[in-house]
């Protein structure tokens, strides 16, 4: 009856037939994406109780006798509600897993070579999620306005600042003014609460709608069971009933370790590094910051290029360059490594020597990289540090090729099935 | 000048300094502003080498900008327990080393030129006193 009404009215019967019943792919490694999506759903609703609570205002405040920035004030008196803490931990560990399965999920599309010919716009599409979720986890870090906090931030200021050229009006547009200005934290709550949502929300959307449009890619396996057929329909179980489950089960899983580390694992302790304070303590940004971090300290401090009146500083060649350089090769990939014809299965990775070699060198990079954001724990001067980086990925990149290369030759004297 | 961390009004006098004690001081008047943060460091006269700004030292007490020139985090002061006069200067952000008795020269990390120097003096009742302004840029490069 009641069904029937909305049908009516909504045409329920259509969208059931077509979309309800789309095939979703069995493989786990597909299911990523929806870790991600799940993720940024559990920040969203922690995040409407933190943004609800919190005060975006750095004016000093009274809280237990001491001064304190607003900010700083409103996120402690967070904690101290019953399960404040807990919700904080649970939007920061959520943070961290989405950021992990996003990185993840692009490096199974890139080492199946699933961002080739039709899906080259969705590989862009997830790049540009990648780089705004980084974007939501950099502005988060400035809201509770702790020393940790507001370090963080002015440091990347003053490497937005040093972009040759147009640096000082990118640094004021984003701060709103030199920070640490009045404005800076308001244009950041702006930022991390609805412009980077927004975008995300919008990316997501735009995502699923090119990959519903395209269907997923396909295991090499069913390629063969295929064959007999005419056309392609795609092997799997549909939308609902078997998907929604696994995708209902997925997020109670989730939900269920995110409580479990948000509860025995603190993180981000705003208390332990207290208000913004002259002095600078030893500080490391979050695991996915460490490449640019580490990287920051290999530059030398005498590497300075100037061009046409701009100075290219260390803190450009380390804070910009750098990551630049890592999301154009991204971007550039499926440019250049494009396939003849339309292609809709997966492509083994031991098959690919190049491709795959060169994606476990750049992981050794960004490993490289990380570690020598720990060079003042490890003793080791940042030239050889550097050496050792680029050593240690050239090793591994073309160690990996030269694996790859034999064991393809082997295969190939076999019965190997080339996909 | 006074000690950062509530120390406001309390004039800091010669006589509470060690050779290889460092402190972040602020000039009189100007607590509000980061930028102005000083280290202030007691070493060994003798040690003091090019191209320190000898004139803009005395007794030991040699000064320069506490806001590295890398990315402008506030540097600290590595004492050395066995050799005071060995301790250095490091940013604890990206680990620039500056060398205090050679005029802040930066000896390891990614900071581009040195901490600027500033005069420092004590005065004939036993405070310490700045004497002039900064003998460079202060703070990041960019």
């Amino acid at each position: 009856m009641i069904f029937q009404w909305f049908d009516e009215r909504l045409e329920l019967k259509k969208f059931k037939d077509k979309f309800l019943a789309k095939t979703f792919p069995t493989h786990p490694s597909f299911l990523l994406g929806e870790l991600a999506l799940f993720s940024f759903i559990t920040l969203v609703i922690t995040g409407i109780f933190l943004g609800v609570l919190y005060e975006p205002s750095i004016q000093d405040v009274s809280l237990f006798g001491a001064k304190v920035p607003a900010a700083y004030a409103s996120v402690v008196k967070i904690d101290l509600l019953p399960l404040g803490m807990i919700v904080r931990r649970i939007h920061h560990w959520s943070a961290m897993i989405m950021i992990a399965a996003i990185i993840s999920y692009l490096a199974r599309v890139y080492f199946t070579s699933a961002y080739r010919r039709p899906r080259e716009i969705n590989w862009l599409v997830g790049l540009g999620l990648l780089g705004i979720t980084l974007g939501a986890a950099f502005t988060g870090y400035l809201l509770p306005y702790s020393q940790f906090s507001v370090t963080a931030t002015s440091i990347a200021y003053y490497i937005a600042k040093s972009v040759p050229w147009i640096g000082g009006w990118i640094a004021r547009l984003l701060f709103a003014g030199d920070f640490p200005a009045v404005g800076t934290v308001p244009r950041f709550f702006f930022l991390h609460v609805m412009l980077v949502p927004g975008l995300i929300m919008a990316l997501v959307g735009l995502h699923l709608g090119i990959l519903v449009k395209q269907k997923h890619t396909e295991v090499p396996a069913n390629k063969r069971r295929q064959e007999a057929r005419q056309g392609r329909k795609l092997l799997g179980i549909p939308v609902w009933p078997e998907q929604s489950l696994v995708s209902i089960s997925l997020f109670f899983f989730l939900i269920s370790v995110v409580v479990l580390m948000a509860t025995y694992l603190p993180l981000n302790p705003i208390e332990t590094y207290g208000p913004p304070a002259p002095g600078t303590p030893v500080m490391r940004p979050d695991w996915y910051f460490l490449p640019i971090y580490g990287f920051l300290k290999l530059v030398p401090g005498d590497l300075t290029i100037t061009i046409f009146g701009g100075k290219i500083t260390p803190e450009t060649i380390g804070g910009v360059i750098f990551p630049g350089f890592l999301g154009l090769i991204l971007a550039a990939i499926p440019f250049l490594d494009r396939a003849k014809e339309p292609q809709h299965y997966l492509m083994n990775p031991l098959h690919r020597p190049f491709m795959t070699s060169f994606g476990i060198g750049m992981a050794a990079l960004l490993v490289m990289t990380t570690l020598s954001g720990y060079i003042d724990v490890l003793k080791i001067d940042p030239p050889i540090m550097a050496l050792y980086a680029l050593v240690t990925t050239l090793a591994v990149w073309g160690g990996a090729y030269l694996l790859l290369r034999l064991n393809l030759g082997r295969g190939k004297r076999g019965s190997h099935d080339q996909a | 000048m006074y000690a950062q961390g509530g120390q406001e009004g309390n004039l800091l006098r010669a006589s509470g300094f060690q050779v290889g004690d460092a402190v972040l001081v602020y000039p009189q008047g100007k607590t509000s502003n980061q930028a102005n943060l000083v280290q202030l460091i007691r070493l060994e006269e003798q040690g003091f080498k090019a191209p320190i700004h000898k004139e803009m030292t005395d007794q030991g007490f040699v000064a320069y900008s506490a806001i590295c020139t890398h990315l402008g985090c506030t540097v600290s002061w590595v004492k050395n327990q066995q050799s005071p006069t060995a301790s250095y200067t490091e940013c604890f952000c990206h680990n620039s080393i500056f060398d205090p008795t050679r005029g802040a020269k930066v000896i390891g990390g990614p900071a581009p030129i040195p901490l600027a120097q500033i005069g420092v003096k004590v005065a004939p009742d036993g405070t310490l006193v700045f004497t002039g302004d900064f003998s460079g840029p202060i703070g990041p490069q960019v």
